[in-house]
């Protein structure tokens, strides 16, 4: 029987976002926004419970974009709108030119006070160094990282997954993708490296290497190369199209490729739904947890 | 005297308070759009004097006809019904719609808006009107990913593919050809999604020549916050006489008309080299700062253009609509951008 649990960032209910838009004219002050939002939080927690999840992922719906709370540090600055990847959806590129990692202003963006959420999302230094404005040594990326990873941990979240869809996306190198991830190797139990919008495979053989688990986009990956592939988080449910999905259609086509032993995850984060598709979403997967 | 630098704007401001407040309430079935019509017309007619103040020589409504952009065409297509609010960055969300079926015009939802503008404007008008590529884009395409399979990249373009193509010839062209009929000076297709998948690049075009196919009207394309290098192998394709394109949202703000002091222009430099012959919009304000370009600042962004292209073919806009700025700071803007072009103008006569 197939396991599931959500990852990345989840959407902002309606109620969360004309709150947002409130408190950003000045109608509602922050003690209201702050409210709604610990509702939100707590209702994106029970919901994941109640689908038996073995993670439980922090929404993350206070990051206005993957890399905010990081542009937010000393020698991090938000740039101008650059679309992310193939969607309609922007982020503010940022400008990396002293990095160095603040434990303080993540802690206004992480949820584990309001909730004991067990997982959460960071940008993978791969995808951190090709998405920013680089203006220090790719290397300080990695240590900025490192100590994001050793921050969560000690916060208490013990699934951290990386996004990393530059290393599927188009051409990688090698070389730096090592780089930077020997910095990460202490924490190889702990971290997952999230691949989406490309082909698993591209890099399956270096990631299997370093020991780390990795995820697999269903929509990318060609589903007869799944069995050559040692990871078993597979992105079979979309997270980009409110289609919803047959739970038992996905877990037998799943399971008649790779077994029944895998974990069935959204490919893409569930940001790019409105909230109600999001949560229909989360509870599909729920049921593929029951199909037998 | 040579006749160069034409100043437009793209397309929506925003609404003023009272048109906001009463298109939420016919966003929540308390009013009809009847209802609110007069109000719309208010609005609409403040905004083009609004825009004829500040000396543009194309004008527009700024949209005070349609909730945005999007919202506007899909509530008038059957097979599209509202999904929800989808973010476009930070805490902006347009509310998009899934396609569950074939889609096909219920109703021609701009005729009516463009004949009353064109009745009441002072000025020639260019009227927008959003891309068959683009609504295919920004919908949760459900019907065509249930015929062509949810998995791959084959299966998501020939989904794409049969979406645009039908959004083009059964939306999109009937609305043209009668806004065709009308005194529009021209026509504008918004396609602001146009490099949003590098390897749909054919649908983009193919969708949009099959959307103009038999208007003979002045037409211009309109796409901004994308990869400029993948749609230049193909303008030469599109049937269009204008490329309306956002430039300021990447440039600094010093002075100056080298190649270092314009970053955000570099890209000129690939179009003069693929021997880029049709119009250009040159967007030289950023629409997502309040900040204000200094006159100066708009010149040297026009002069430094002008040693890529023609300037008997540069017209000269805001990178995109200004509707996510106050009106004040719009108008500022817009009145900025003709000073800053009085300059460049001067100087490149």
């Amino acid at each position: 029987m197939p396991d599931a649990y959500i990852i990345g960032l989840f959407p902002r209910s309606e109620k969360l976002i004309s709150t947002w838009k409130a408190f950003d004219r000045g109608d509602v002050g922050e003690r209201e926004l702050s409210n709604v939002y610990i509702e939100h939080v707590k209702n994106v927690y029970n919901l994941q419970v109640r689908q038996g999840f073995k993670y439980i992922h922090d929404p993350q719906s206070n990051w206005h974009d993957l890399f905010r709370p990081f542009t937010n540090m000393a020698g991090i600055e938000a740039g101008p709108l650059k679309r992310f990847y193939e969607n309609n959806t922007f982020f503010r590129e940022p400008r990396v030119y002293d990095p160095k990692f603040d434990g303080n202003v993540l802690d206004g963006y992480i949820s584990r006070r309001v909730a004991p959420f067990t997982s959460i999302s960071i940008p993978g230094p791969y995808t951190f160094t090709r998405l920013s404005r680089l203006e220090a040594e790719e290397n300080r990326v990695g240590e900025f990282i490192s100590d994001t990873i050793k921050y969560l941990l000690k916060a208490g979240y013990s699934r951290i997954f990386l996004h990393e869809p530059e290393l599927v996306y188009g051409e990688v190198d090698r070389d730096l993708f090592k780089e930077l991830y020997r910095l990460l190797l202490n924490y190889r139990d702990s971290i997952v490296i999230h691949l989406y919008y490309g082909d698993a495979s591209k890099v399956s053989d270096l990631i299997e290497g370093l020991g780390v688990e990795y995820t697999i986009d269903l929509a990318y990956t060609l589903l007869e190369g799944l069995k050559n592939l040692r990871s078993r988080i597979i992105g079979g449910v979309a997270g980009d199209n409110t289609l919803l999905e047959d739970p038992v259609e996905v877990v037998n086509k799943i399971s008649s490729l790779v077994g029944e032993d895998f974990i069935l995850v959204n490919n893409v984060d569930l940001d790019f739904l409105p909230y109600e598709y999001a949560v229909k979403k989360v509870e599909l997967l729920g049921m593929a947890r029951g199909v037998e | 005297m040579m006749d160069i630098l034409r100043f437009q704007e793209i397309g929506s401001i925003r609404k003023p308070r009272y048109l906001i407040d009463k298109y939420r309430g016919f966003l929540r079935g308390e009013y009809g759009y009847e209802d609110i019509l007069p109000y719309v017309r208010g609005a609409s007619l403040d905004t083009l004097r609004m825009l004829e103040s500040a000396g543009l020589d194309l004008v527009f409504d700024g949209e005070m006809h349609r909730w945005e952009m999007y919202y506007h065409p899909i509530v008038n297509i059957d097979g599209v019904e509202i999904a929800g609010m989808v973010r476009v960055w930070d805490n902006y969300y347009f509310i998009k719609g899934r396609v569950v079926d074939r889609p096909r015009l219920r109703r021609d939802y701009h005729f009516e808006e463009a004949k009353y503008i064109v009745g009441n404007a002072l000025k020639p008008v260019k009227f927008p009107v959003t891309g068959p590529y683009t609504l295919a884009e920004w919908s949760f395409n459900e019907y065509y990913t249930r015929i062509y399979g949810g998995y791959g990249r084959e299966s998501r373009y020939e989904a794409k593919r049969a979406l645009a193509l039908e959004l083009a010839r059964n939306v999109i062209n009937p609305i043209l050809r009668r806004l065709d009929t009308l005194g529009l000076a021209r026509i504008q297709i918004d396609e602001p999604a146009a490099t949003t998948h590098p390897d749909e690049m054919d649908i983009v075009v193919e969708a949009f020549n099959e959307a103009v196919k038999g208007v003979a009207k002045e037409l211009s394309i309109h796409i901004c916050y994308s990869d400029y290098r993948l749609l230049i192998p193909y303008m030469d394709r599109f049937k269009t006489i204008q490329f309306t394109l956002e430039f300021a949202n990447r440039d600094s703000w010093g002075l100056g008309i080298s190649r270092d002091s314009r970053p955000g222009y570099q890209i000129l430099e690939d179009l003069y080299e693929y021997g880029f012959d049709r119009e250009l919009g040159l967007g030289v304000v950023d629409v997502h700062v309040d900040r204000v370009e200094p006159p100066e600042l708009i010149r040297d962004r026009i002069l430094y253009a002008a040693k890529f292209v023609d300037p008997t073919k540069l017209y000269v806009n805001p990178d995109c609509g200004l509707r996510t700025r106050s009106r004040d700071v719009a108008y500022q803007k817009l009145r900025n951008m003709v000073l800053g072009g009085m300059l460049a103008r001067e100087s490149l006569l």
